[in-house]
């Protein structure tokens, strides 16, 4: 196992243990690993290959977790750190791209060709405001839509996160979409 | 909104949304008596939930990236089976191949070089689009492009269902079944390498 592999998993079990301190040194480093990820694949390839979030999320699990000897509840957990960062990330890359208009700084640039490829996401920043708003009322609800729709995982990945049923998932899943597209229309 | 009014909402869309459209007028009729603000809540959650479509349905887009899976048939034909007219179809609607593949060659009539492939011959057309021989000057060997119909590009549903289509199919290994070599959005180009 190599050191970071190590840390990861070591992070893991400490917060799932109940270390929120834990979690913070696990939401700086997967951020890391993903812009990381992102940029080698960005200076790759110039122009039209897609990476969506689940792809990038699961490249960052394999490459900061040892893979080999982990128990299923780590990576429901790994994922779920993940897709709140990939969040943060597209938002704030979405903020700088509105300041700058196009061709910012350096995450206007990371962000740019993808958003243009998701279908039926006019704003994002106006989507993140949105699940702000259900958070206050159905908080379970909001990190399903974070878990699903910024991480990329499945139903039954988010059932192990929240640790709920696949059904539990299914209905919070369909009713938080509802919510989020009649806001986005009302905006 | 309080949350015990939020939670009342939850729930009685919740079960609504399990019932069919005569069955849920008689429900809300029977749950919200006279409450007309709740009621007019509910129906707007419920005509949302009717229109929402694939929102939200593919995870967010983030990035570039090459898919480089190592294996290319030979055989000729053998990308057909990939992609198939009755898988679009059924998802969207039919697509007019006698109007598009004219489109799609004046498209891509003016390219000779796509990102790092060359175009060397056309192999075939047909209604899901135009295959050529390309070299990828990379690796320096032969691949085949299949250029999908200009719809896709146009239509962000489609091309968001081809790119799902092609990251599934990358993850697939059988003798019978091409490899994806790449898929790219280029403009109004999309195609897939093989």
């Amino acid at each position: 196992m190599g050191a970071e592999e190590g840390r990861v998993t070591h992070l893991l079990h400490a917060w799932r243990a109940g270390d929120a301190a834990a979690l913070e040194q696990l939401i700086s480093t997967v951020h890391s690993e993903l812009r990381r990820i992102a940029h080698r694949h960005m200076a790759r390839e110039r122009t039209g290959h897609i990476l969506q979030t689940d792809a990038l999320v699961n490249e960052a699990y394999v490459r900061l977790v040892d893979t080999r000897d982990v128990h299923w509840q780590d990576r429901a957990h790994f994922l779920a750190v993940a897709s709140r960062v990939m969040r943060r990330i597209l938002v704030d890359a979405a903020r700088a791209r509105r300041r700058h208009k196009r061709g910012g700084g350096e995450e206007a640039i990371l962000i740019d060709p993808a958003i243009a490829l998701a279908p039926n996401v006019p704003d994002l920043l106006t989507l993140n405001d949105a699940l702000d708003t259900l958070a206050d009322v159905s908080p379970r609800k909001s990190q399903v839509v974070e878990l699903r729709f910024f991480g990329g995982l499945t139903i039954e990945e988010t059932a192990a996160v929240l640790n709920v049923s696949g059904d539990t998932i299914r209905r919070d899943w369909r009713l938080a979409k509802a919510w989020l597209f009649r806001e986005l229309q009302r905006s | 909104m309080t949350p015990e009014l939020w939670r009342r909402i939850e729930r009685l869309c919740e079960a609504a949304l399990s019932l069919d459209s005569a069955a849920r007028i008689a429900f809300l009729d029977q749950e919200c008596g006279g409450d007309v603000g709740l009621r007019r809540e509910i129906e707007s959650l419920l005509a949302a939930d009717a229109h929402a479509g694939d929102f939200l349905e593919s995870p967010v887009a983030t990035a570039v990236r090459a898919q480089h899976v190592d294996t290319i048939s030979n055989e000729p034909g053998a990308w057909l089976p990939v992609l198939t007219n009755d898988q679009t179809d059924s998802a969207h609607g039919r697509i007019d191949p006698s109007t598009k593949a004219a489109e799609d060659e004046a498209v891509m009539g003016h390219r000779l070089r796509f990102g790092p492939y060359e175009l060397v011959s056309l192999i075939g057309k047909g209604g899901m689009g135009v295959v050529y021989h390309a070299r990828d000057v990379r690796l320096a060997r032969s691949v085949a492009i299949k250029f999908l119909p200009t719809e896709f590009s146009e239509n962000p549903l489609r091309r968001d269902w081809l790119l799902r289509e092609a990251r599934a199919a990358a993850q697939l290994s059988h003798p019978n079944i091409v490899g994806i070599h790449d898929v790219c959005v280029d403009g109004k180009a999309v195609y897939v390498v093989y």
